[in-house]
Order: structure tokens, then sequence, then C-alpha cells
């Protein structure tokens, strides 16, 4: 049973990240390969908090989605008018900066010892020791998110992102600010990621840089590509894609190593393959032309 | 300071703008002025788009000053001279594809609060009225060109002529007092050309300033007040509308070819 | 001091290998190869398998090194890029589609090499560094070979690109592809040339990472991400610029690893990254203005 709240949990996290990359990817129509640290930021900031100042779960959480909000925004703002291979780079440049500090400022992140005893969250006073606990938590975050999702697409604000990303010079002609409505997308997105670190931080107990290195970026965009752009149920189409494969892998006669190499063969045969034949992915509508 | 709902006068004094050596605009000095259409004629290659792009900030002039009303917009970007009021209709119609026909038209309304993200998250608490009213009036306009039926549907699946039009309607929502049109009637059928032609005159008639490129003589003579001849990069004459047909005939090989009536659409 | 800069001369000199090809490849057909990496590891394997495996002297192991680099770099083009290259119904494909498929072309291959080869790290060469004394500096004798075949692909390329027609032809491309497709030539096939010859430079520069410090599976992201930093840095649209940046990577890398500590190091590079990206993207040597802004 635990290995399906396991399994339950990794699909709720994953849904989230894929959710908030896809604005920025989907109806921004922008590649990035950083939302890796802003779930890392996010999970960090939280955990750190309750466990240093003895914060409840949702005022660090909420400052996590604040710190994760206002580093997007400032580093979208001036990068966004970048041609789109050098934004591409740019945030990769962010995710190793970011990836670097959280792995050496050992004063405070304790680097690779990682950070254990994050203390169990409790909410309205209602102390959450179970997994189970955790899993209503990470699921609660998830509905919150694609609501949240769901009306920030319907709005004007998705509208005039969707504008820019069809015809910034359309856009632009009609007095739009470009560089605002990426920076504003990439900063919410950003913020939002942070939500999937809280809950994640609070359902291990424990964290260790390595979760949130470059390949973690990758595994998100992957999702997002294979399971599809420009939807909602796009990036949760690829959430239980991303959560099932290593299940589905297990079966299969493979060392162990081996599978994690699979899996991540069947991830870029997916992405190639995505791109050539149906880039608007699974269940999506966006084909990045 | 440009009032909102009062347009101005747009003024080009000496801009100059070469690109890689090559001399698009040459010490060109023109002036447009409210409640009149001024068209810009001449042949291929004669700075004609470019002087469009100048006066909306897509490209920086090399020299000169543009001016509209009392302030002065040469270094502006081009999203700051759109919400002082200049709104611009491109050659290549340049629609927002994927979205529908009637958000293309909506998305263009310049006051629309929900715009800022913090707002759209409680946006049914707070913005509806004035974005159902967006929306009527999105209607209207899409009405007015014959759109109507097609509000829902993505406006890729649009004819080139239908794209034209929703292209026009959009600029009218954008609440333009100074517009910029790039070839509106290129590509249309001669009902739709009428139809145009009596929009932009309505308009003008309604105190704006209309600056029209046209290539097809027939639009130019029905439509505007005064004309600019360019060729080369210099505005060559200004002249009044009943002139411009023996300026015209008069003049280089070129703008002959461009007598004869719109025939395939661009792409 | 001057042993810090003799390593970061050393350093730059694989850098150079690692940016040339990928430059190469960015100026002459504009697409981000970030698979690019997993040839540089494909070379290192190649080398591997065939000094250590099969025994034979490093420098065949070379020589398979940029033949396996340059064979893997034609196919990649060919399999992956041509037919987004070429295009469907709704014209070329955009710069995302080619990225993200060199993401998945990078991860296919690298990921490949993790399950024929392990994970483990590889090592060339069992046994003491042998190093040389030259003016009071002390260096591996790799880190010799590195500089003088870094200058020599330098100046190779060099006449290449300036003296003969070939040459000419890829600049061409690289300043207006449209045009030299309207002249006739034959550009799918200039650009198959461009990515066998930088992929076989990528090929030699994994088989001098593999003998420098050792051979993983993971390491060509990294040195892919490197030899993005140094174009970057010195310059697109000038084909050996490349070398600029790549000098300024090696002193910068030392520097950090002196003063800081080498765990630093990839934040140094990133932000000297970020900080090239937003104040002049086009690169130190550039020829074009701000072709990189919208």
């Amino acid at each position: 049973m635990s290995y399906a709240v396991q399994i339950a949990e990794m699909f709720c996290v994953y849904a989230i990240l894929g959710l908030t990359l896809n604005l920025v990817m989907g109806y921004g129509g922008l590649l990035s390969l950083s939302h890796g640290i802003f779930f890392g930021l996010g999970a960090y900031t939280t955990a750190l908090l309750m466990l240093h100042l003895e914060w409840q779960f949702l005022p660090a959480c909420a400052a996590a989605i604040a710190v994760c909000s206002f580093v997007a925004i400032v580093f979208a703002l001036p990068t966004v008018r970048l041609r789109g291979d050098y934004f591409v780079l740019s945030t990769v440049a962010l995710h190793m900066i970011g990836y670097c500090f959280l792995y050496n400022l050992v004063a405070v992140t304790r680097g690779p010892y990682g950070i254990t005893g994050i203390p169990c969250p409790a909410i309205a006073g209602i102390g959450i020791a179970s997994r189970h606990g955790a899993l209503a938590i990470a699921f609660g975050s998830l509905v919150i998110v694609t609501l949240l999702q769901w009306q920030l697409a319907r709005s004007p604000f998705g509208r005039v992102l969707r504008a820019v990303r069809d015809d910034e010079t359309a856009a632009l002609s009609l007095g739009k600010s470009v560089v605002w409505v990426r920076g504003f997308a990439f900063g919410i997105s950003g913020g939002l990621a942070a939500i999937a670190g809280g809950a994640f931080a609070v359902y291990h107990g424990y964290l260790h840089p390595a979760s949130f290195t470059l390949n973690n970026s990758v595994l998100i965009v992957t999702l997002v590509v294979v399971g599809g752009s420009g939807t909602i149920r796009g990036p949760l189409v690829g959430a239980l894609f991303v959560t099932l494969l290593p299940e589905l892998l297990r079966f299969l006669p493979v060392a162990d190593a081996g599978r994690a190499d699979l899996q991540q063969i069947i991830f870029g045969l997916l992405l190639v393959l995505a791109m050539r034949f149906r880039p608007e992915g699974l269940a999506g509508v966006y084909r990045y032309d | 300071m440009t009032e909102p709902g009062r347009s101005a006068e747009l003024e080009l004094q000496g801009v100059s703008k070469s690109f890689d050596g090559v001399c698009a605009l040459n010490c060109v000095d023109a002036e447009f002025r409210p409640g009149t259409v001024t068209c810009v004629v001449g042949p291929n290659g004669a700075g004609k788009t470019t002087l469009l792009a100048v006066s909306s900030g897509f490209v920086r002039a090399d020299a000169g000053q543009i001016r509209y009303g009392d302030q002065t917009i040469t270094r502006l970007r081009p999203n700051q001279i759109a919400r002082m009021g200049i709104g611009r209709l491109f050659q290549d119609v340049r629609l927002f594809r994927r979205l529908s026909t009637l958000e293309n038209v909506t998305v263009a309304d310049q006051r629309s609060r929900g715009e800022h993200p913090l707002a759209a998250a409680v946006w049914p608490l707070i913005g509806g009225r004035h974005e159902r009213e967006n929306i009527l009036r999105a209607r209207d306009h899409l009405d007015f060109v014959g759109l109507a039926d097609r509000a829902d549907k993505p406006a890729k699946w649009l004819s080139f002529g239908q794209q034209k039009l929703l292209a026009i309607s959009r600029l009218l929502n954008c609440g333009a007092q100074c517009m910029l049109l790039d070839e509106p009637t290129a590509g249309l059928s001669p009902n739709m050309v009428a139809q145009v032609v009596s929009t932009i005159r309505a308009l003008a008639n309604k105190n704006r300033t209309i600056v029209v490129v046209e290539h097809n003589l027939t639009v130019v003579r029905a439509l505007c007040d005064w004309a600019y001849i360019m060729d080369d990069g210099n505005i060559t004459a200004r002249v009044r509308a009943d002139e411009i047909a023996q300026r015209l005939g008069r003049n280089a090989s070129g703008i002959a070819a461009s007598e004869s009536p719109p025939s395939q659409p661009r792409e | 001091m001057v042993q810090l800069f003799a390593n970061a001369l050393s350093d730059a000199g694989l850098y150079v290998l690692l940016a040339i090809g990928f430059g190469l490849i960015l100026t002459g057909t504009r697409i981000f190869h970030i698979a690019h990496g997993a040839t540089i590891t494909v070379g290192g394997y190649a080398c591997y398998t065939i000094s250590v495996s099969a025994g034979l002297p490093v420098y065949v192991g070379a020589a398979g090194s940029v033949l396996a680099g340059m064979l893997l770099g034609l196919v990649i083009n060919r399999v992956v890029y041509m037919p987004l290259v070429r295009g469907r119904r709704g014209g070329p494909a955009s710069s995302f589609v080619l990225i993200v498929s060199s993401l998945g072309a990078y991860l296919v291959i690298s990921h490949g090499i993790s399950l024929i080869y392990g994970t483990d790290t590889k090592v060339l060469r069992p046994g003491p560094d042998w190093t040389v004394r030259l003016a009071g500096v002390r260096v591996t004798v790799i880190q010799l070979c590195n500089m003088l075949i870094a200058t020599a692909t330098l100046v190779g390329l060099w006449f290449v690109l300036i003296r003969t027609r070939l040459g000419r032809l890829i600049r061409a491309l690289a300043d207006d592809p449209e045009l030299v497709a309207v002249l006739g030539y034959d550009v799918a096939g200039l650009r198959a040339v461009i990515f066998g010859l930088a992929s076989g430079l990528a090929g030699l520069a994994g088989a001098f990472t593999a003998l420098d410090s050792g051979l993983e599976p993971a390491s060509g992201f990294a040195a892919v991400l490197v030899a993005a930093v140094c174009c970057i840095l010195g310059g697109v649209g000038r084909l050996l610029a490349p070398a600029l940046g790549a000098l300024i990577l090696g002193v910068l890398t030392n520097l950090v690893a002196w003063y800081i500590g080498a765990n630093w190091q990839n934040a140094a590079i990133f932000l000297l990254l970020m900080m090239t990206l937003l104040v002049r993207p086009q690169g130190i040597l550039a020829r074009r203005r701000r072709l990189e802004e919208q």
C-alpha cells in the first residue's frame, strides 16, 4: 500500500511541475531547462524555514513561492528578449548556478550531506504525521495548481500570453509589453513550482541536491513535451507517463542501473519522435511552430 | 500628452534609414494630419514599408525626428508607440494564428485589467464587466466585417481576405487614433475592397489620422485626400487626390504596373 | 602563477577542440547541437575500446575516435536534423523543435553508452602521468599534446576555411544560406561536411578528455555546455572566435579553482555566460550586430 502511496505522491509532484512548466512552454512558447532548480529552491526554502526557524508548513510554503517567484522574475525580465537558443542556454546557466550554490553552500544547505529531519507539516494546528497525510497535501496542492492554471489560461493574461507566443511583432503593435508578459509567466511558473518542492520536502522528510540536477529539468521538459503542450490535461498525462514508465520497466529482466538508462533512452527516443511527428504531444495542442 | 480618444498629427522630419548600406529612407519629411487619409505610393523598394516601420517604432531611424502630437517618438519602443494610439496593419497580416477569431480581436483591447497575472488569478471576482463589454465590442467589429459566424474558429482557418479583415477589426478594437495601413486591400475581392475603403473613409471622418500604403491606384483615388509619391527612399512629391492620376502617369514604369487589378493574394 | 597559466593554456587547448566543432555547426547550420556532447563521449569510448580493450596503441585509438565521431555526427545530421530542416507543410522546423530533438538524441546516445559500458569511470592510462619540465613549469605529456593538437587544429581549420573553395562555401553558408541554395550549391552536402568535420574534432576532443581525466557516460553534457560558452564568449558569426572564448574560460576556471575552490568552477563559468548574454550576446569578436535579440 505504501508503494502505491509513493507512486501517487510522485505523480502529484510531477504533475504540478509539468503544469507550471507548461505555462512557460505550451502557453508561452519558451523552452526552459531551469524548472528543476525552482523545484529545488522551493523544497529547500520550505524545509529550512520549517527546520531552523520553526515555521508552520503553509507559511513556509508561501515564503518559498515568494522566493521562487522573485528569482524567476528577476531572471526572466532581462533574458526573455534573447533569441530562442540563447534563452534556453540562459535557463541552463540559471540551473547550473543555482545547483552549484545548493551543493556548495554547505553552511546553509548542508550540501552533499543533505537535509534530514524535516518536521511533519501541520495545517490549521493539526499535525500530519503519516505518509497518507503528506500525500493528501501533495494532492491538495495539485488540485489548487490545476485550478489556478486553468483559470490563468482562460483569463486575459492567458490570452495575451498566447498572442505573444503566436506573433510577438503583432503583440507589440497592439501595445503589449512582450517582456513583462513573458516575465510574469516565468515568474508564476517558477513560483508555483515551489509548491511541488514544499510537498516533496514534507513527504520525504529529507532533501539532497541529487534530486534537483539538470537531469531533473530535462525530465520535466520531457513530460510536458510527451504528455502534451498548451492544455491542462497534457502535463497530467505526461506526469502519469513519467511516473508509471519506471514501474513498467521493472518487469523487464534488466539490472537496476540498466533500467535507469533504458528509461532515459525511451525518453530520448520519444522526444525525437515527438518533435518529428507529433510536437503537440499525446494530449496537447501546441506544435511549437 | 496626446489625450486618449483624440488623434494628433504624425510628423517625420529628416528621417533617414539604411540597411547594410542600402538607403531605404533618405532624409524624408512628411506630415499626416488628423481627419485625413494620406496615401503613400511608389514602386517596390521605394521605402514605403520602412516609412511605416520607422513611424511605429519597429525600426530605429538613423537620423531625423518623428513626432506624434507634441511628443517625440523617435526613440520609443513599438509597444510604447502603440499605447500612444498609433496602430499598424502589416502587409503580411500577422494574426495570432492559434487564437480564435474573436480572441484576436478581444486581445487588442488596450485597457484590459485582466492582463496582469495577479488580477487574472481572481478574474471571475473582479473583471467581468469590462471583459463582457470588450467581447460585445469585438463581436460588433467582427459583425461589421462579416466574420461573426467565424468567431470561435481558429484564425488560421480563415482565407487570406478574411484574415485581412480580421486584422482590420483587430486594429479597430485597439482604439488606435492614428492608423498605419500597409496594403489593406491587397488580395481582397472587389466587394471587400469597397467595404474596406468605406470603413477607412468613415474612420477618417471620425478624425483619425490614416496613412495608407497602396499599389492599387483605383483605391488610392477613391480613398485618399493627399498622397506622397516615393521613389528610392525619397519623397518625390506631395499631391492632392485629384492630381494623383496625372502625376503618376508621368512617373517611372514601376507605377504603371500597379495599375492592374489585384491578382493572387500574397502569401 | 606561471604554473597556473600553463594549466590554463592546456585546458584552453582542450576547450578549443570542443568549441571549434560546436561553433562550426552553430555558425554554419544555425543548429544548437546539444548532441555534440554525445559525439564527444562516443569519441572517448571509441578510444577506450580500441586502446584498452583491443590493446592497440593510443594514436590508433585517437584516429578511431575521430572516425567514430565523424560517423556519428553524419548519422545524427541525416536521421534527426535533415528531416526537420527540410520541414513539412508548415515549413522548416523552429529552433525549439531542433533543440529538443538534439536533446533527445543526446539522451539516447549517452545512455546507450552507459548501458553498454556501465557508469563507472574508465581510465585510459593505468599508470602515472609522464611529466616534463619546460621553462620552470610542470606539464604532462597529455597537456602538451592538447596544446599542440589544438594549435594544429586552429591552423588547419584556418587554412581550410580561408584558402579552400570548400571553406569559402562554408563561410558563405554561415552568412546567407538562402543565397547559397539559390546559387545552386548543394546545401545539404555542405551541411553534412560541416557536421562530419566538426564531429571528427569532437571525437578527438573526447579522446583527449578521456586521456586527461577518465571517461564517464555523462561527461559529454558538461563538455558541450563548455563548448557553447566558449562560442558565445568568443563570438558567433566568426568561425575561429571560439578559440578566444576557450582561452578566457581556461584562465577563469583555473583562477577560480586556485583561489576559491574547484567546486565553484561551474558557477563561475555560467555567471560569465549570463553576463555575456545580457551585456554582449553577440560575443567579443562579433561581426554582426545583435542578431541574437528579437
